[in-house]
């Protein structure tokens, strides 16, 4: 089993015709103002963050859904490692929380599709250790020593455990092994600093589906635990066929 | 069960004369496949990478990203908008909009929603222009995107303009589900304009009948 550290978090919530916006909705849910607000004119988006519980939140508002983005802060250290959360899924408790007292509130709007994002990595020593160490969750990782820009990406929906009827869950999963490194930008241009460090990437998509009814809204934080399992089970366990 | 299933690896230094040819091939039958099912997926080419590989890019309806738009299909959409406002707007005619709204709608509809919406309730462009938007909304027939394109349409049943909501009105004829009932039924009821409104009243029965 990996140790999964978190880069971000995301939560979204695809929102009905008749939305009714919440113009206060930031302060309301965080308790405080945001650090600056923006309103992007060409997708309708209005977008609000500031610092959060280490990190920094953000909450982007267009007419079709509302995401709450719970990053790192930028750009990482001088070794060229970047920034995270800490581990998975712990790193992702204040981000969950905060939902949670949305989930209860009034401004919590009426959704027929929620979905919970995550973005993690392990360090890895280089390309092939990466992955090695990707065999341990995925079929198909190339045994040519050559190979590189692997991509790997599969859903493998499943019941919902809620018991909400015809309910299923998306597990979205987006495997890969990244170099990263750090680029300093200046007034001459973009300039790679510090060491190469590679990472096993695992890019976590899960959701219920695009065609379902209105999920009830007291039934909203199980669903939340129900999407942050289905996260759960595909880091621990990948997605090999059993 | 798996879906949306993507794998990809280059093997660099070998290098195929057919290559460019057969990876536009293979986006083509994307698209294609695209059209015709839930659960597909859209591709397309993204330049790339470590080893300069062209790849392809399949966009899921499983996953819940938000997407841009590309400049190019902003490029084309603006296109359509200024060749529309240059001709005359006839219903049962062709124009730019039914030419090409189809197409560019279902090659990446979660990045177009967005823009669209803003271009029907604060975009400069001429009513008429958004009416036959809506109206083309509704008659596209791709499974993936029809729930999308039911909501720009419950969506636009609010807003100011009387040849919008007119417009949405007929969309949601065209589109013929049932589902959008609960949003034209509150439409007719706050509905201003009596012609719209009788409008309005005649999808809702031709919808209901359709239930029944």
């Amino acid at each position: 089993m990996a140790n999964w550290t978190l880069e971000s978090a995301r939560l979204t919530v695809f929102l009905e015709p008749n939305f009714t916006r919440f113009p206060t909705l930031w302060d309301d849910v965080v308790g405080e103002e945001p650090e600056t607000s923006i309103f992007q004119k060409p997708t309708a988006m209005r977008v609000a963050y500031g610092p959060f519980a280490g990190g920094r939140l953000q909450l982007q508002a267009q007419p079709v859904r509302l995401d709450w983005i719970f990053d790192a802060p930028e750009p990482g250290d001088e070794t060229g490692k970047r920034n995270t959360l800490g581990a998975f899924p712990d790193g992702a408790t204040p981000l969950l929380e905060l939902v949670y007292r949305w989930a209860k509130s009034n401004s919590f709007p009426e959704t027929r599709r929620i979905a919970l994002g995550f973005t993690l990595i392990t360090p890895a020593l280089d390309r092939l250790s990466g992955y090695r160490e990707l065999r341990n969750f995925i079929d198909g990782v190339p045994a040519n020593e050559e190979a590189s820009d692997f991509l790997y990406q599969v859903n493998i929906p499943r019941k919902s455990t809620t018991g909400i009827e015809g309910l299923t869950i998306n597990r979205l999963s987006k495997w890969s092994v990244m170099l990263v490194r750090l680029m300093a930008l200046s007034s001459f241009g973009a300039v790679l600093e510090g060491p190469e460090n590679s990472v096993v990437h695992l890019d976590l998509d899960i959701n219920t589906p695009q065609n379902f009814g209105m999920i009830p809204k007291e039934r909203i934080r199980e669903v939340i635990d129900d999407l942050l399992s289905g996260a759960l089970e595909i880091s621990n366990s990948g997605t090999h066929s059993k | 069960m798996s879906e949306d299933f993507q794998s990809q690896t280059s093997q660099p230094k070998y290098i195929d004369p057919l290559e460019e040819l057969r990876k536009s091939v293979a986006v083509m039958v994307f698209q294609v496949v695209s059209a015709s099912s839930l659960g597909a997926q859209r591709g397309f080419l993204r330049e790339t990478g470590e080893s300069d590989t062209r790849t392809i890019e399949l966009i899921s309806d499983s996953s819940t990203k938000a997407r841009q738009i590309t400049p190019e299909i902003q490029a084309r959409l603006d296109a359509m908008l200024h060749a529309a406002c240059q001709q005359v707007i006839e219903d049962g005619k062709g124009n730019a909009i039914t030419d090409q709204l189809a197409e560019l709608f279902v090659k990446d509809y979660n990045a177009i929603v967005p823009v669209l919406i803003t271009l029907i309730e604060h975009g400069r462009t001429l009513p008429v222009i958004k009416a036959e938007i809506l109206k083309e909304l509704g008659r596209i027939r791709d499974v993936s995107s029809h729930s999308s394109r039911r909501w720009i349409l419950e969506h636009a049943l609010s807003t100011s303009s009387p040849f919008v909501r007119d417009g949405a009105g007929l969309g949601l004829a065209r589109l013929g589900d049932p589902a959008a009932l609960k949003y034209l039924e509150k439409a007719v009821q706050d509905e201003p304009n009596v012609e719209i409104r009788s409008d309005l009243q005649s999808v809702v029965q031709e919808l209901k009948q359709a239930v029944r």
